[in-house]
């Protein structure tokens, strides 16, 4: 049984994007039936953000999102739903909006169960939702407690290290585990919560549970301010990737010593551009700051180690597993320890890398994609083996929009999670509406020759709840057409200035039905007088997008790195 | 499928799919539809009418004191400015030289007893240059340049202190009920009259536990000469009013008043209204015994029903309230300038939740984030509560409709308040006023400027009003006030100090003449007619001379370094009593 897990946990994250594929889409609506390029949108594109509603507003309750035609949601679980029922459970601290914060939703590989951790500023901790039973229930918990500032003077202030904090990304693991990291709050740890499908524990408080038995701290992996957390396409048991949510932040690579042992750690690397330093680039400054404004952080780049094969601290460089805040390490000596040694080792710094996604380009190479927030883009490397790697701009806020449809008055503002669906396609969730008066947006990004650099970015969904973002979508490993988004500390999680209201929720979304874009009877794409036309496929009733989806998702991990020869891990 | 019937279903598709294209062309599948209705209410030229223009129209017509403009569009669509945190203070010209920003802009201020402050804004560099996005370049506040000079010509002495008399708080806690208003209704009864609303140590007589107490305006808005009289009230959760029984306690309410002062101006000992440590429980001077305390150095929790109430230094307690009131400038028999009966505004602030300082610090984190990327503010909207200002307080108020009889705010009168109230660097909690009280006992009562020392800043030896005059190089963040460049400046423009420094007190120095009083309530009244606080509501009869209209981050003058202040915005009242 745990083997099966094992086989398939990384599937979701671990699709591969052919050059030459075709999608075709079956159209629904009418019965009739058209065709595009797979590599296209398979839906009709939003032609503007949405407007936000007020908390507990009849589109919170029932439609958060506006989403192309045909494509539906349903609302999975909600704080108030479980909170309602005294069988089930979810974390809550009393921090106002802030209190519950769902963030990066993680599947098991049955898509039974969906993992929920909790960006709390104290108390963080990891729900799950058993998708049979339709309850709720808290696997791990911070104690609560905490939450002062570390140099609260006051007695009545909590020894806070003891606790959890802001956890923000959950990550399946392919032992079987999940991952969860500390971002902005805490200490900057990764926690592993070891028996993810086991009964919930009576009493999930931190210190009820047994440490190395429920859950352990990962000491092998840097402290930084963690979001994105991924496993290799290529070496899933060997290559974890993750990230330092910060203006100045790194991106890291952690090769196991021992295949799935990730308490005996191995060496940790560090993205570095080869000509930043040679640039006038400063590592420890922000990405936009001082010379680095023009320094060079694209093109060639090379994994620096910040420890040796071991994972001992390199004595020239900080040590990069010291607990601490996240501060600005040049002012700060005991912020956590994974951004300074970046630092010393001209790891080049990125605006706020935030979450990531693992896939293969057309050439079968291994690519990281990062979004990051701050400079309103999303980067990808790709990863040429023996250390090296090449960095581009995958979209970014110049990145056409709707290209060939009609247009839209969203544009890709904070970008923040990235998901990817059965046939590599990637979506870019923004964390922050356009406007005040409009809901942030989903992006299909449109790679058309899966070089890692997207020529449209098609505006897939937008929110519509006063105060939230979206957060954690990801795609149902077992049914494809499926994924779900996660609303984010709308103001309806305040229950003192919102009674009754309905909180973070999760829900569930089906593009099954989504209605394609038309063609027109010379095969070629309707563009609406855009004066752009592309042609159109013929429609071929077994390569529509839902039959593709789901034949891509039945036969990965499969075609990339099962049947292809896997080259030996000191080729990273 | 055979190629003539794949053709058909191909046409039947397009013509779906065409109707669904009108419909999306329509913009009435967004989520309230309001396009269609936008398109539907047009103006007297045939053209659409922004929301916002929609709204001052139906306020200049209203007499509910729950207007509610545009019903089925969620307020924030109505806004005329986005940027309306950005106050018009900001537009002032610097000219290289002057600088009265850095009493809201700082950074954070250095631990002091090992206590460090909440706000980590750390905004210095706009003391120094202007930093707006590229909607606040605009000026926005149109008013300001409007020359009422006929319309307060209009207006006689006489109708106008008729006015300013008038009683318009009485009746408006009835109206709001009558409404089915959700939000604070004013509670403290006889408010109109001022100081006769309080005993001799701020409590109000009513038995509403509001507490008025004596604190120095901060500079320079609120400096009367600058239009309009104010007072603060502040309101303890129960839990700090009662005992551990659960009974109201005179004494508990004293100490816990006490505690939350000290705790907010980060203070090692504080004095006290005479507390029975006996009915508290609690040695609070400890001396050993439980006697009557003048003194309370306990400062690490609260007493009573709130002894485990989470307590940290700079951060009020969970439940806290302030009430405060604007008022026009009344003149009493003797020619004083008095708070008037006619309230401009009431302003109610309520923190729901005691963040801890992690979150204070994420959220700074998080508005320079957004401001980074160019992302205008956003504030959640609480209905009848107000406005969200991230940091666990709400707010939200009141103000005169076209009669002058109060009503609530709108959205966007209430989106003004958020800048100052949220992401300034100087501010303790998201406070000015408090900060600013005179310390420990004697600073509980009613506002009285008589007699106030001008105390300087902490860290600083000359008395605040006197620096700020010379730093702003004028009598009020505009550096455009008459009357305070006759009364303080040389000729050549430079501080006369002396004169300066033998004001009687605080009220000699920022408080307006007659005429300029009268003057300034005219010119109110005018914006109160017109309903468009949207544009400004400063009291001004002529165009400041020195605001800019449009501001250029990357040419206006910048200030050097040495005009850069760090600046406390606490005051060293101790120092101030001995110098007198």
């Amino acid at each position: 049984m745990l083997a099966g897990i094992q086989e398939t946990a990384y599937g979701d994250a671990t699709t591969m994007r052919s050059p030459t594929r075709t999608v075709a889409v079956l159209a629904t609506v009418a019965g009739a039936v058209s065709a595009l390029a797979g590599d296209r949108p398979y839906f009709n594109p939003l032609t503007q953000s949405t407007a936000v509603a007020s908390p507990n507003h009849i589109n919170e309750l029932s439609s958060p999102w506006q989403v192309p035609v045909g494509m539906t949601q349903r609302n999975l679980m909600s704080l108030r739903k479980v909170e309602a029922d005294l069988q089930q459970s979810v974390q809550r601290v009393p921090a106002g909006t802030m209190s519950s914060m769902f963030d990066m939703l993680a599947y098991d590989p049955s898509g039974r169960y969906l993992f929920i951790p909790h960006e709390t500023p104290f108390g963080a901790g990891l729900s799950r939702y058993d998708s049979a039973t339709d309850r709720t229930e808290i696997l791990f918990a911070g104690s609560g407690e905490a939450g002062a500032d570390s140099t609260c003077p006051n007695v009545a202030c909590p020894a806070w290290k003891a606790d959890f904090a802001a956890f923000d990304p959950a990550r399946w693991t392919p032992n079987g585990t999940v991952l969860l990291g500390e971002e902005w709050s805490g200490l900057g740890r990764l926690v592993e919560v070891l028996k993810p499908l086991a009964p919930a524990p009576e009493n999930p408080v931190a210190s009820a549970l047994t440490p190395g038995e429920d859950y352990r701290v990962l000491e092998s992996i840097a402290n930084v301010a963690h979001e994105g957390i991924s496993f290799s396409v290529k070496y899933p048991n060997q290559v974890i990737y993750y990230i330092d949510e910060w203006n100045s932040g790194s991106i890291y690579a952690l090769v196991l010593k021992r295949s799935g042992d990730y308490v005996g750690g191995g060496q940790t690397f560090v993205l570095s551009v080869d000509e930043f330093a040679s640039s006038g680039g400063d590592p420890a400054a922000n990405w936009n700051e001082g010379a680095n404004v023009t320094a060079q952080r694209f093109g060639m780049a090379s994994w620096k180690p910040i420890t040796d094969h071991n994972g001992a601290p390199f004595p020239s460089i900080a040590d990069p597993f010291r607990d601490g805040p996240t501060k600005v390490p040049r002012t700060v000596a005991e912020t956590r320890g994974g951004r300074a040694a970046a630092d010393d080792v001209g790891g080049t710094p990125y605006g706020r890398p935030e979450d990531m996604e693992v896939g293969l380009l057309g050439n079968f190479n291994e690519v990281l994609y990062v979004a990051t927030t701050s400079e309103q883009a999303v980067i990808a490397i790709e990863m040429l083996g023996n250390r090296k790697a090449v960095v581009r701009q995958l979209v970014s806020a110049d990145t056409p929009t709707n290209a060939g449809f009609p247009a839209t008055t969203g544009r890709l503002n904070s970008p923040d999670n990235i998901a990817q669906d059965a046939l590599g396609n990637l979506y870019v969730i923004e964390d922050s509406p356009n406007r005040g008066d409009v809901g942030g947006d989903i992006w299909f990004v449109r790679d058309t020759d899966n070089d890692g650099v997207g020529e449209s970015l098609d505006h897939f969904m937008s929110l519509q709840v006063a105060g939230s973002e979206s957060t954690g979508m990801i795609f149902n490993p077992v049914d494809p057409t499926k994924f779900v988004v996660a609303v984010q500390h709308p103001s309806s999680t305040n229950l003192d200035e919102v009674p009754q209201g309905m909180g973070d929720a999760v829900w569930e979304f089906d593009v099954s039905q989504v209605l394609p874009p038309a063609c027109t009877s010379d095969g070629l794409l309707d563009s609406w007088d855009t004066g752009y036309e592309p042609p159109c496929d013929e429609p071929q009733a077994d390569t529509d997008f839902t039959s593709q989806l789901r034949r891509a998702n039945d036969t990965k991990p499969r075609a990339a790195h099962v049947r292809r020869p896997v080259p030996p891990v000191s080729l990273w | 499928m055979p190629g003539s019937q794949r053709h058909f279903r191909r046409c039947a598709t397009r013509a779906a799919t065409a109707a669904f294209l009108a419909w999306l062309a329509s913009g009435c599948h967004t989520a309230s539809g309001e396009r269609t209705r936008l398109m539907a209410d047009a103006g007297g030229d045939g053209l659409p009418r922004a929301p916002h223009e929609r709204v001052l129209d139906h306020l200049r017509r209203s007499t509910e004191v729950l207007p509610r403009p545009l019903p089925d569009m969620h307020p924030v669509r109505t806004v005329f400015n986005h940027e309306a945190i950005i106050p018009p203070q900001c537009y002032t010209r610097t000219e290289g030289r002057f600088n009265p920003c850095y009493v809201c802009h700082q950074q954070q201020q250095p631990a002091a007893h090992g206590f460090v402050r909440e706000n980590t804004m750390n905004d210095d560099d706009l003391q120094a240059a202007y930093s707006f996005s590229d909607v606040g370049m605009t000026n926005h506040w149109r008013n300001l340049f409007e020359d009422r000079s006929a319309t307060v010509a209009a207006i006689t002495d006489d109708e106008i202190r008729a006015w300013v008399r008038q009683d318009n708080y009485s009746p408006l806690a009835a109206r709001l009920q009558a409404a089915g208003f959700t939000g604070w209704i004013p509670d403290l009864a006889n408010l109109q009259q001022a100081d006769a609303a309080f005993d001799d140590q701020g409590f109000a007589l009513d038995g509403s536990h509001w507490v008025a107490f004596n604190y120095k305006p901060f500079p320079s808005t609120f400096w009367p000469t600058n239009g309009a009289t104010d007072d603060v009230m502040i309101r303890l959760a129960k839990p700090f009013r009662t005992d551990a029984a659960g009974r109201y306690s005179a004494d508990v309410y004293k100490a816990n008043l006490a505690i939350v002062e000290a705790t907010v101006k980060g203070l090692p000992r504080i004095s006290t209204l005479p507390v029975d440590e006996r009915r508290v429980g609690a040695d609070l001077n400890a001396d050993g015994r439980y006697g009557t305390a003048r003194e309370i150095v306990v400062l690490d929790r609260y007493v009573g029903a709130a002894a485990d109430a989470f307590l940290d230094t700079f951060l009020y307690p969970e439940g806290a309230e302030f009430l405060h009131t604007l008022r026009y400038l009344d003149l009493d028999g003797d020619g004083e300038v008095v708070p008037s009966t006619r309230m401009k505004e009431i302003r109610y602030m309520r923190k729901w939740v005691a963040y801890r300082k992690v979150v204070y610090e994420r959220n700074y984190q998080l508005e320079a984030f957004e401001k980074e990327l160019g992302n205008l503010p956003q504030y959640v909207y609480l209905g009848d509560n107000g406005l969200d200002n991230k940091f666990g307080w709400s707010l939200q108020g009141f103000i005169e409709d076209p009669r002058g009889e109060l009503r609530a705010a709108t959205f966007e009168e209430t989106l003004f308040c958020m800048g100052c109230h949220t992401s300034i660097g100087s501010t303790i909690d998201k406070t000015f006023g408090f900060p600013r009280k005179v310390d420990g006992a004697a600073g509980w009562g009613y506002v009285d400027l008589r007699g106030m020392p001008d105390a300087p800043n902490i860290g600083e030896s000359r008395g605040e009003i006197a620096t700020y005059l010379e730093r702003a190089g004028g009598g009020g963040e505009f550096r455009s006030n008459p009357e305070m460049f006759a009364r303080w400046f040389n000729p050549d423009g430079s501080l006369d100090r002396e004169r300066v420094a033998a004001a009687a007190d605080v009220y000699e120095l920022i408080v307006p003449s007659a005429a300029r009083a009268l003057a300034l309530n005219k010119a109110y009244r005018a914006i109160v007619a017109a309903q468009d606080y949207i544009y400004g509501r400063e009291a001004r009869v002529q165009a400041p001379a020195n605001v800019y209209q449009r501001v250029d981050n990357q040419t206006a003058p910048t200030l050097p370094a040495s005009a850069v202040h760090v600046w406390d915005i606490r005051l060293d009242w101790a120092t101030a009593d001995e110098t007198r």
